[in-house]
Formats: C-alpha cells, structure tokens, sequence
C-alpha cells in the first residue's frame, strides 16, 4: 500500500499521467458521449414512442440512418435515448453501493469486535453468490423494472465496497496519526469521514469504475432477459433482446444496441485501468467482472 | 369450465358440419406430396412451447396444447376426425341412445403396464374422473353420467342422468383416456409424471423444462390401412423451447421436425425454406384486450368506448402477424357455423377517443413474457398515448398475469386463446358469463347471461346461431373487450416428416407419423 | 493442513447461514401465486387453498424456514412446486450439463488464456501486447447474451457449421453434445480467457522483474527456459487463485448463456424456475450453486497452499 504512506494531494501527477494515457483517450469521448446522449433523452421522448406501422423493420434510410424497428421506430433515436438507463445504472446505482459500502467498511473497519464481525458475515454471504444469480432473484423477489434493477444492482455491489473499504481501514487505523488524532479526543465520525476517507478516495475511484461495468453489464442482462428496463423505454439491453428475433433480416436492432453497451462498458474497465495506473497503486489487481 | 346443461340432439351435426367447413385442403393425413411407401422406424423431435405440468389427462389443464402430448401415450373409446364425424377407437362400435351409451371393446388390448383393457378399467376411468374426491379438472365434462354398468368383459354401458349430445366429443377428448388402473394405484401421486395408457408410445423419460421422450408400443393395437403395425416411429422426443426464435432456428436446422405453434413474424422467415410445410389448418389464435369493468376508468362505458376507439387493429395485426391474420368481431373465426359478418367491431377513431379522454387517465396494461404479446403491448400502449391515456405496461410470467386478473388488480390484459373450440359455448361462457371462471372483466351483466343461457339450452341451430350473434353484439356494444387480431396458426413440420393426423381442433396425432429421407 | 482445513470449513458455517436466509427471505417475498402454474387458470378458490396447505404455504414463515434447511442438511430440498419431482433429482439431472459447460470453458481457458498471457507478457510493450490487451479488455466488456447472439448468427444461421442451440447428452452422443456445447462454451468461456490472459500476463511481468529471474538472465540462461521454469512457476499461483474466483463469474455467464442456447443446466434450471415461481427450486439449485463455489473457493486456497512452498499453515 504504497500510497496510502504519501500525502494525499497528488491531482497533478494523477491528471498528467492519464493525459499521456491512451486508454484514456478511449474513455473519455465515449463518456462524455454517453452523457450528452443520455441529457438528450428526454427531448427525444417523442420520436422514441413514434410508430409507423407501414415501415416496420426497415433498413437505414436518409429519414433513419439505422433503420426502424419491430415498431417502425427510429432505431438511431431508440439508441440515443437508452444511453439514459445506462448513465443511471453507473451512477445511482454504484453511487448507492459506494455510499451505503463505504459507510459499513469503514464502521466495520474501524470498530472491529462483534460490529465488524456482524456486518462481514452478511457480506460474506451475499459475496458468495454469483452475482446475477443474487441480482435476477433480488428482481424476481422485487418484480420486473427498472428502480428494482437498480436496486438489485445496489444490493450485489454493496457488500463488495464494503469489504475493499473495511480491508483498507484494517491497515489504516494503526498508523500514528489515527491513533493522534484519537489521543487528542477527535470523535470517531471526525476520524472516519476526514482522516480516513480521503486515503481511500483513489482506491474508491477506481473500483467505482469497475463496479460501473459491471453494474451495466447486469442490469444489460438483467433487461436482456426481459426484468429490467420495461417497454417502451428504450434500453440496450431490451433492445438487444427484442432484436435477436430479427437478427438474420434486420441485424442492426441488435448489433447496435449491443454495440454501445460494449464500447461503453469497455470505456468504464479502460478508465479503471488507466487511473489505476495513473495512481501507481500496486495493489492486488482487481478483476473487473466476478 | 362451464358446461351445456340442457338438450342440444341436433347441435352435434351442426358441429360437424361447421368443423368440415374449417378444414382446409386436406383430408386425415396433414402432409401432402408424392406418396411414398410410409417407413417405420427413426426418431422425431418436437418443438413444444406450452410444457403440460402433468401428463394424467384427468388434471390436464391447458385445453388447447396438453392434447397433442397426451395423445401419444392414451386412446379414447372413439376418436373424432377432422372432419368432425366419429370413428373406432379402443371400443369397436356403439349405441348411442338419449339415456343409454353402449361401448363394445375392441378386445386384447393392454396397457403398457400388460394391465388388460377391458370394461372394468373402462368403469375405473370414468368413475375416477368423476368421484369428486379426484378433484379432476374434468369431471363436469362428464356430469351428466349417472352409472356406469359392466355389462360383461368388452361391454359397457354408460346410463345419463339427461341427454347431453356434447358428450361424445368429451369421451374423444382428455376427459375419455384411459389411463391403466393398476398404474394409477402402484404410482400414485407420481403418475402425473409416469404415463400408463394403451397409446402408441410409452413413457421413456420427462425432463421438466427440457424434453419428453416417449418410445414406440410395441404391442400397439392400432394398425394403418395397409394393415401395417403402428406406430411407425421408433421414437418421438417432445422438447420444451418456448422461445419462439429458437424454435423457427431449430425447425430450419432441423433440430425438430414439428413444432406445436409459431408466431406469424417467425413462420414468415420459413415461408422460402423448402424443406419445411406449412399449412393453413384453420387454427387461429384470437387476441384480445380484457378491461377490467370493476373499477374506474373502464367501470364507465364512455371511456371503454374511448379505449376501444384509440386502438388499430389492423396496425397491431400487422406488427405481431405481419399479414397472417384475420380481423374478425369476436372469437368467432369467419368459417365457424355461427360467424355473422353483419356484425361490425368499432371502429378506430382516435379523434373520438382523444375527446373522450377529458381528464389524466392512468391504466396499466398487463402482457405475458413470450412473443408477440410484449410488442402488442407496446404498440398498445403507443396508441392509447397517443390518444392521451398515461399507459404503463407490465409484461408477466403467465400464471402472475391469470393471478393479477382473477384479482381484477388491472386495467387492461392482453391475451390469446386459440379457436375455434369445439362448441361457441366452451369460449364465451368461461369469460362472459358472471360466474365464468375467465371472467377476466368482472362482468355481471344479465343480459348476457340470459342469451348465453339460451345459447346452450337449446338445440335449434338457427336459435343458437342468433344467440351467439346478440352475445357478440353485447360484448361489442359494452365495449368490454377489444378483440385485436386472429392470427393464423399453420401446422409446421419439416416435409420429411409425414403422416402427420390433426385432431378435430388441430391438435396432432403421431401414430401413423413417418420421415421420409 | 488438517487444522486449517477444519477451520476453513468452519467459516463456511456462518456464511451458508447468511446465504440461506438470505435467499429464504427475498424468494418468501416473491410475488404470484404457485397454484395457478399447478391447477391451471380455471381451478377454483377452494382447490387452491388445499393445495397451499398441502405445499406447506399456510406455516408460519419461520417455521417454513427451518422445515427447509433442515431438509437441506439431510439432502432433502423438497419438490418442486411445478412438477411435484425432488428438487435433489431435479438438480442431478441439471448438473452435468452446466459441469460439462465448466469444464470446455476451462479448457479452452488454458488452451487459449494461458499462453496468450505468457506471449503478451514476454512480448510486454510490443504490438503484440497491445492488440492482445486490447482484445481482453473488449472481451472482458463483451455482453455474453451480445456474443451468444452474434455466433449463432454467424455460426448457427450463416455459416450454419454448427447447431444454434439445443443439447444433447454426453452418453447419448457424444460428437452432438461436443457440437452443440462449442458455441455456449465460447461464450461462457471469453470472460476467463481475458481475465486468466490479463492476470497470466500481470504475474508473469512482476516476476520476469523479480531478482531470482534477473540473476538467472545474467548467468545466461535462455529466455525460454527461464519463462518456463522459473517465472512461470511463481506466476501460476496468483492465476489459479483469479482462476478459482472466477468459478461465481462462470455461474453468472452461465445463467444467460444456457438461456439463450436453451442448454438445460443449472442456469436455464434457475431462470425458468424464478419465472414458474418454483420457489423450492430456486432455492434448492441456488443453493447448490452457492455451495459449489465456495468448496471450490476453499479448494483453490489448498491448492494454493501445495504450489506456493512459501505458504505454510
């Protein structure tokens, strides 16, 4: 743990490294991409319900550049739209498994004893189910939709910040100066979020971007098999499902939904990558799917 | 299921008469081409979506798919052909009068457990079925039998409480296999599970959700009219896919040689494979939309006029059965005895139904999870948007869906039922009728009770004819349903597979099935 | 060993209790009413209240728990809802196809992961290694239903060299089985083949820079010999170690894989059996997945313990 001996602000370094990085360069356009599709979304709302019931299936045309769909609807528009599911699974999902993970890692961590041994025996049986089987019967348990999609995504990826946090916070809470600040009366609460959360926000920065892969590509299989995003919101995952039935005629329907569920998941495991490095943190590598 | 339970002598002809008008093209034998020799022997796979739960015919429960299954491992006293007239089964002849039906057995028929056929076992069944005990699902196709009387080893006689001219058509079907008695006291809770009839085939193994697979009887009564020994398959595996892409793809890569049913926009892509046969055997599969009459908005018949209004029908036909359907008013398909083509459905005006739709109106729309039905909820839900409903659909497993509906916690639910059925009664009374166990809309409406009542007391087929046309007219009128398209529903096999013999209401029969190759 | 075997297997005790409750809890929650699937759609009140009561659905919650675990220690999960089989006969009967499934997708790691890693390592900083980077990181971002989908279209439907979908059992014929198992295999099987390819490549750099293998470069010993012998010995510890991890990613594939191939294993077990609301099947069969990774969680740590010397208990 190299890193967390050093003083913490290291903004400048960190930047100029991913600046050379071109992984980065690969990332970055498809998540601003990403973004900027997903902010048009709800002007799209029209053309994304718009049916023509004359033009079913087509192929790309000068009025759709990719197409129409089993609906006659732009499949271009339905593309755009759904990069809004995916912008909220990477962050209300993860953003809730950062947050409620962080916070019992650190409890955790930091109070050991029965607290500790409580809440890592939960994550430890939650970790030990393959994660969509945990996801699909969260969903199952909840019913079909997107909020439970992202709950379910919430649940599974909770407890596995919550272990990263509290091992951290293991190898923290002994140094000199946590063990200062305690001599010198800072409250615990004082003690977690400001002395020990900024240590961790680098190693949190990249696993949220792991965790954000994999969180889409869930919620992606998720919809794929019909529990996620519910029609006639558009979502790649839903989409990819609904054109495998015309892959062999209309393959664009699938193959471009499909297409941008990639680029975007290997844009969050390529950002991982490349701040990872960035923060020259030799630690255990950490697989991006499990 | 509800039942006629007054005279009806005359209806059965008309029956008859009606399933001859549906027949298209062809005669017993579904497959059609140059005429080789039949061979024996080989193995045919089947695609099947509907997976029975089980294969005891006296808990069967899906009317219109279970058939074809169990029709490999049981017979009936008399079959029911095609054309609606009946032929020998397990009994070689029989009298039938108003009061009394008498079953001569055909004799040395066994079980496939070598328990003998014969009119004690005859007795065992019906009395099983009907023994309220068994909690069979059939037992009120069989009421109106009072006793059943062994009159000697291959002679019984069924005495009625009253006349009931849909009886025979019942013994034809699910409530009259005979299952072996024996097996059904040494199996026990298990039979369901582990087959025992006189059938072509006998149970092999029964995978759940994967495949069935059933081998050839050896000691099998049945022969062709060559003579010949049946059946001519060593063996028939039934496999469960009920994606209905994956079945289209195995029956083109000849994964399966059959398949039970496909969508329009999956049999579409076949239409140039020549290795496969399709044909129109006047099986349509009716969708509907129920709306739920017992709670606002559509307890009013302003706005279920409004819904009714907002929906294209022809544009919903088109998208989920590219031009395979029929838009017809009703179940009624346009060669059933009783179709009216005077009867004309509303018609779609979404002007009117943006004006009736004056304040937010919320509705859920509830679909079942397998193709086409979650797209016709989809385009559903863009039309009634588009005449200013806030829609929002829930796609469900099938039993959720039925649970949600007989709860009336819905607004709207899109389904399909495939027709004709053997008799106009067995498809309005489950639904409209107020004590219907479909009656999906909460319906209670006296009017349609009486004429639904009158539809089956009486065997006047010109009385019928009219009831069944005021029935529809009241539905229409009410605006309780919507009925959207009626899409066809060919008999697909590859043409190799030959020999092929459909049922009265299309469900196949495999015995005398061969592949030519 | 022996002790820290039995202590192993004593921290699996809490664990398999959080993870029967937890699956007890969220399927007692699960919406739609199993004797509809059971009775059919015209079946009447009365029925369906015999049947709950004869499912044991009228019990109090908990006491419906501890009639499950119970069953479970004894190697009873109870019948399936549906079909009234033994869910333990039904799990049997799943098993060898998604094990089979495991085991292609393994081979196939170690046919193609293995060296792609040790070329990509050996060849660190060249061409070679970024394309092949590049590869596993797009593999690794690859949907598996896209991936299945795109194959039978290539494979199934243009190409149609091999069958679509469909299974055929190992002892019924074994060239189909093999035939129908390729394309689910290749599927399953890219996650693991870029992830061993990044981890082989990860270990192998860290101990191609460690003192032993310099001293042994400096004496002169070929590039070769020394990958092989030296390097490679080390680097295969932290690789099995990934490779055991991936055993709950394998099940995860496998899941919407077997789905889309319609491969009757565990996977397609669980998907079709949460859509039937077959609660006693979803939970015997995740179970028994559960259970499987973590004994072969458990047995990568042994294994690990055998191949690391440095290791000692």
């Amino acid at each position: 743990m190299a890193m967390t001996t050093k003083s913490p602000p290291r903004e400048r370094p960190v930047l100029d490294s991913l600046r050379r990085d071109r992984r980065a360069w690969f990332a970055l356009p498809v998540l601003v991409l990403l973004v900027l599709a997903a902010a048009a979304a709800p002007f799209l709302d029209d053309a994304v319900a718009d049916t023509d019931t004359d033009n079913l299936l087509a192929g790309p045309s000068a009025a759709h550049l990719l197409g129409t769909d089993e609906l006659g609807r732009d499949i271009l528009v339905r593309v755009v739209a759904g990069a809004l599911v995916t912008l909220e699974v990477a962050t209300i999902a993860v953003g809730l498994a950062l947050v409620l993970g962080t916070a019992i890692g650190l409890v955790a961590g930091y109070r050991g004893g029965w607290v500790d041994a409580v809440l890592m025996r939960v994550t430890d049986g939650l970790l030990a189910f393959p994660l969509l089987v945990l996801a699909l019967t969260v969903v199952a348990a909840l019913g079909p939709g997107l909020r439970n999609a992202l709950i379910a995504i919430a649940v599974v990826t909770t407890p596995r910040f919550a272990r990263l946090v509290r091992g951290e916070v293991l190898s923290l809470r002994t140094r000199e100066w946590v063990s200062a600040a305690r001599i010198v009366g800072v409250g615990t609460p004082t003690i977690l979020v400001r002395h020990l959360l900024p240590h961790l926000a680098g190693t949190l920065l990249v696993f949220a971007a792991l965790q954000a892969s994999t969180a889409i590509m869930a919620e992606a299989s998720l919809s794929f098999l019909g529990l996620g995003v519910q029609p006639p919101q558009p979502g790649w995952g839903g989409m990819v499902a609904s054109g495998t039935a015309h892959l062999d005629s209309t393959w664009a329907l699938s193959v471009f939904p499909g297409l941008a569920i990639l680029l975007t998941i290997a844009a969050f495991n390529l950002l991982a990558d490349a701040l990872r490095d960035a923060l020259d943190a030799h630690r255990p590598v950490l697989s991006p799917i499990r | 299921m509800s039942h006629p339970r007054t005279t009806r002598r005359a209806a059965l002809f008309g029956l008859a008469a009606v399933l001859i008008a549906s027949t298209v093209a062809c005669g017993s034998p579904a497959s059609t081409g140059p005429r080789n020799a039949p061979r024996t022997g080989g193995t045919v796979s089947v695609g099947f979506d509907n997976e029975p739960t089980t294969l005891d015919p006296a808990f069967s429960s899906q009317i219109s798919s279970d058939r074809s299954v169990l029709n490999l491992f049981y017979d009936t006293l008399l079959r029911q052909n095609r054309d609606g007239g009946f032929v020998p089964a397990l009994a070689e002849k029989w009298d039938a009068q108003p009061r009394a039906l008498t079953f001569t057995l055909r004799t040395g028929v066994k079980f496939h457990d070598g328990t003998p056929f014969d009119a004690k076992a005859v007795a065992a069944n019906i009395n099983r079925v009907l023994d309220p005990a068994t909690k069979s699902t059939k037992t009120s196709a069989l009421a109106k039998i009072a006793t059943v009387a062994v009159v000697d080893d291959r002679t019984v006689r069924f005495d009625l409480k009253d006349p009931d001219p849909l009886l025979l058509v019942q013994l034809a079907h699910e409530p009259g296999m005979m299952v072996s008695p024996e097996a059904l006291k040494t199996k026990g809770a298990e039979f369901g599970r582990n087959p025992v009839g006189t059938g072509p085939f006998t149970f092999d193994q029964w995978r759940s959700k994967v495949q069935l697979t059933v081998v050839r009887n050896t000691s099998y009564w049945g022969k062709d009219a060559d003579g010949n020994q049946l059946p001519r398959l060593d063996k028939v595996v039934v496999r469960f896919i009920t994606e209905p892409k994956v079945l289209r793809t195995e029956l083109a890569t000849d994964g399966v040689q059959l398949v039970r049913a496909l969508p329009p926009e999956e049999f579409a892509q076949l239409a140039s494979d020549k290795q496969v046969s399709m044909e129109d055997v006047g099986v349509r599969r009716s969708y509907y939309v129920a709306l739920n009459t017992t709670r606002a908005p559509f307890n009013d018949p302003k706005m279920r006029a409004a819904f009714t209004a907002a929906v294209d029908r022809s544009a919903i036909g088109k998208v989920a059965a590219s031009d395979q359907f029929d838009l017809a008013p009703s179940f009624a398909t346009k060669k059933d005895w009783y179709y009216d083509d005077s009867i004309t459905s509303p018609s779609f005006d979404q002007g009117a139904a943006k004006a009736a739709v004056t304040a937010p109106t919320s509705i859920t729309v509830l679909a079942r999870r397998r193709a086409p039905d979650p797209t016709i909820a989809e385009l559903l839900q863009a039309q009634l948007s588009d005449a200013g409903f806030t829609v929002k659909s829930e796609v469900l497993e099938l039993q959720t869906q039925l649970d949600r509906m007989r709860k009336q916690d819905f607004d709207a639910a899109v389904l399909v039922v495939d027709v004709p059925r053997l008799d106009p009664s067995l498809v309005f009374d489950p639904y409209f009728t107020s004590k219907g166990s479909n009656n999906w809309s909460g319906l209670n409406d006296s009017t349609l009770d009486d004429v639904l009542l009158l539809a089956r007391s009486t065997d006047d087929k010109a009385v019928r004819s009219k009831a069944y046309s005021d029935v529809q007219r009241r539905i229409l009128d009410q605006r309780y349903w919507t009925f959207l398209h009626q899409a066809k529903s060919p008999l697909i096999h590859r043409t190799a597979l030959k020999g092929v013999v459909l049922n009265v209401d299309g469900q196949w029969r495999l015995d005398e099935a061969y592949l030519d190759r | 060993m022996t002790a820290y075997l039995i202590r192993r297997l004593a921290q699996l005790v809490p664990v398999l209790i959080v993870v029967s409750m937890v699956l007890f809890a969220l399927l007692r929650l699960l919406p739609g009413d199993p004797t509809t699937e059971i009775l059919g759609q015209e079946a009447s009140e009365a029925d369906r209240a015999a049947l709950r009561a004869d499912l044991g659905l009228d019990a109090p919650v908990w006491q419906q728990y501890l009639n499950w675990t119970g069953g479970a220690l004894t190697g009873d999960l109870g019948r399936s809802w549906l079909t009234n089989e033994q869910v333990g006969t039904v799990i049997l009967d799943r098993l060898p196809a998604t094990v089979e499934l495991g085991l292609i997708a393994i081979v196939l790691t170690i046919l193609i992961g293995l060296p792609a890693g040790i070329i990509a390592a050996v060849r660190s900083r060249t061409k070679t290694d970024a394309v092949m980077t590049t590869a596993s990181v797009f593999a690794l971002s690859t949907p598996h239903f896209y991936l299945a989908a795109l194959l039978i279209l290539v494979f199934g439907l243009w190409l149609r060299i091999l069958p679509p979908s469909g299974y055929v059992p190992f002892t019924e014929d074994p060239v189909q089985n093999l035939l129908h198992m390729v394309l689910p295999a290749i599927t399953i099987g890219s996650t693991i083949i870029a992830v061993i390819m990044r981890q082989t490549r990860g270990s192998l750099l860290a101990a191609l820079g460690e003192d032993y293998v310099r001293t042994a470069r400096a004496s002169g010993l070929a590039q070769r010999r020394i990958v092989t012998v030296y390097a490679l010995r080390n680097a295969v510890v932290p690789v099995v170690t990934v490779a055991a991890l991936q055993i709950g990613a394998l099940m995860s594939a496998t899941v919407v894989t077997e789905a889309v191939f319609t491969v009757p294993g565990m996977g397609t077990l669980i998907v079709n059996a949460i859509f039937s609301r077959d609660l006693p099947i979803v939970q015997g069969a995740v179970l028994v997945v559960v259970v499987f990774v973590l004994l072969v969680n458990l047995l990568a740590d042994l294994l690990y313990a055998r191949l690391d010397p440095r290791i000692t208990y």
